[in-house]
């Protein structure tokens, strides 16, 4: 399903998203550096942003592929929102030679990770190795919220990619919940925004939430189901 | 456990004449005829086990429910059973009766790769150790054959088992 072409001399990022609204596979058309327009109002990265920074190219989401409401507000009346987006960092609008510079940020605080980041830093996710940045936002009835990233870097950069960033959560002290052979694999970072982080295959996970409602151990038990959700995001570049 | 059964298809009596004079030389008194039903017990033992290939971790639960999490496998693996040839009996003789008379959970192959997933699972406020995958284990197999004259061979010699295994603590 998933493969790389080269197409007018550059290699071009074919990205597959199994179970997705695109029906499987998806090679990015252009090589010539298309900048998206088309942005969904309910995205986090709708601010006002550098429209010479940002990259990426939305598709259809699958709901599926998220936590649902019912798994993060179970039993709970009132009004709850979900909204979700799937964002494809390729190189034809991403690539800049930078692909292998690594960057994680240096921030500790969660708000601050590329992944949350306004479109301005998609660029950074793109140079970690990132080609797939899933989101969704839960709001709950008493105005809580979780926010749900997938990032999956493209095979050759899965090792590095998740060193970096384990790395990054080690040295902002962020608790260790799991570990696989010596290396840990989920993380727990609290501050506001509290984070828990699962790196699986290389894919990596996160949980944010936001406002006082949320608690590690919350967290945690919806990492699972959001990590396995998670599992059909593939990225081939 | 069976012991060969030794049936007297015959017995040579030595009569002495209830009458008459004395009694002519008698002949050896021996049977001339034992039989045993040929048949072959084997008798497993494990003597030990060990991790063949596997990954193992932990998990730190620190939610008020329990928690289930997904790992994948880190490489790939495989282990095939193989039975010492003196035992004269397949693989998967052996391992069907291992795994009935101990319990296991043997496979002709086991094996695992960067996809085969597993699941740990922890109560709330817990923390579990964990470790998935190929366990070997090493049985030692006493095989009793008992001939028609009654007469048994014993050999002793061991199987290595594969075995998809997984612990938690």
């Amino acid at each position: 399903m998933a493969a790389a072409r080269r197409v007018s001399g550059t290699w071009v990022a074919v990205v597959c998203l199994a179970g997705a609204a695109m029906g499987g596979c998806t090679g990015t058309a252009t090589s010539h550096g298309k900048r998206p327009t088309e942005h969904r109002p309910d995205g986090p990265a709708q601010t006002a942003q550098d429209s010479a920074a940002h990259c990426g190219v939305e598709v259809p989401p699958d709901s599926r592929d998220f936590l649902s409401l019912q798994d993060v507000y179970p039993a709970t009346a009132g009004t709850k929102s979900l909204s979700t987006r799937v964002l494809l960092l390729t190189t034809a609008d991403c690539g800049s030679g930078q692909e292998s510079s690594g960057a994680v940020g240096t921030s500790c605080k969660a708000a601050e990770f590329p992944w949350t980041s306004p479109s301005s830093q998609n660029s950074e996710l793109y140079a970690s190795g990132a080609r797939v940045w899933a989101q969704a936002t839960l709001t709950g009835p008493q105005e809580q919220v979780l926010s749900e990233h997938v990032v999956v870097p493209y095979p050759k950069a899965k090792d590095a990619f998740v060193t970096r960033y384990r790395n990054h959560l080690k040295d902002c002290g962020a608790q260790v919940l799991s570990l696989q052979n010596g290396q840990p694999t989920d993380f727990a970072l609290k501050g506001s925004p509290y984070l828990v982080v699962s790196f699986s295959n290389g894919r990596m996970t996160v949980l944010e939430g936001i406002g006082p409602h949320w608690k590690t151990g919350e967290l945690q038990s919806l990492l699972g189901p959001a990590a396995t959700r998670s599992a059909k995001f593939v990225a081939v570049a | 456990m069976k012991q060969g059964k030794m049936i007297a298809v015959a017995a040579a009596l030595a009569l002495t004449a209830i009458t008459g004079g004395p009694a002519a030389a008698a002949a050896p008194v021996k049977p001339h005829s034992i039989y045993c039903p040929p048949e072959d017990d084997r008798y497993y033992q494990q003597t030990s086990s060990a991790w063949y290939a596997a990954d193992s971790g932990t998990l730190i639960n620190n939610s008020a429910g329990t928690i289930s999490k997904a790992y994948t496998h880190t490489s790939n693996h495989s282990l095939t059973t193989t039975v010492a040839a003196d035992l004269e009996v397949s693989v998967d003789y052996v391992v069907g009766h291992v795994n009935t008379s101990l319990n296991y959970s043997t496979s002709h192959t086991a094996s695992y790769t960067t996809t085969t997933m597993f699941t740990v699972t922890a109560p709330a406020h817990t923390t579990v150790h964990y470790t998935d995958g190929i366990l070997k284990r090493t049985i030692l197999i006493t095989w009793n054959h008992t001939y028609s004259n009654c007469t048994v061979k014993t050999v002793k010699d061991y199987a290595y088992l594969a075995d998809n295994y997984s612990v938690a603590s």
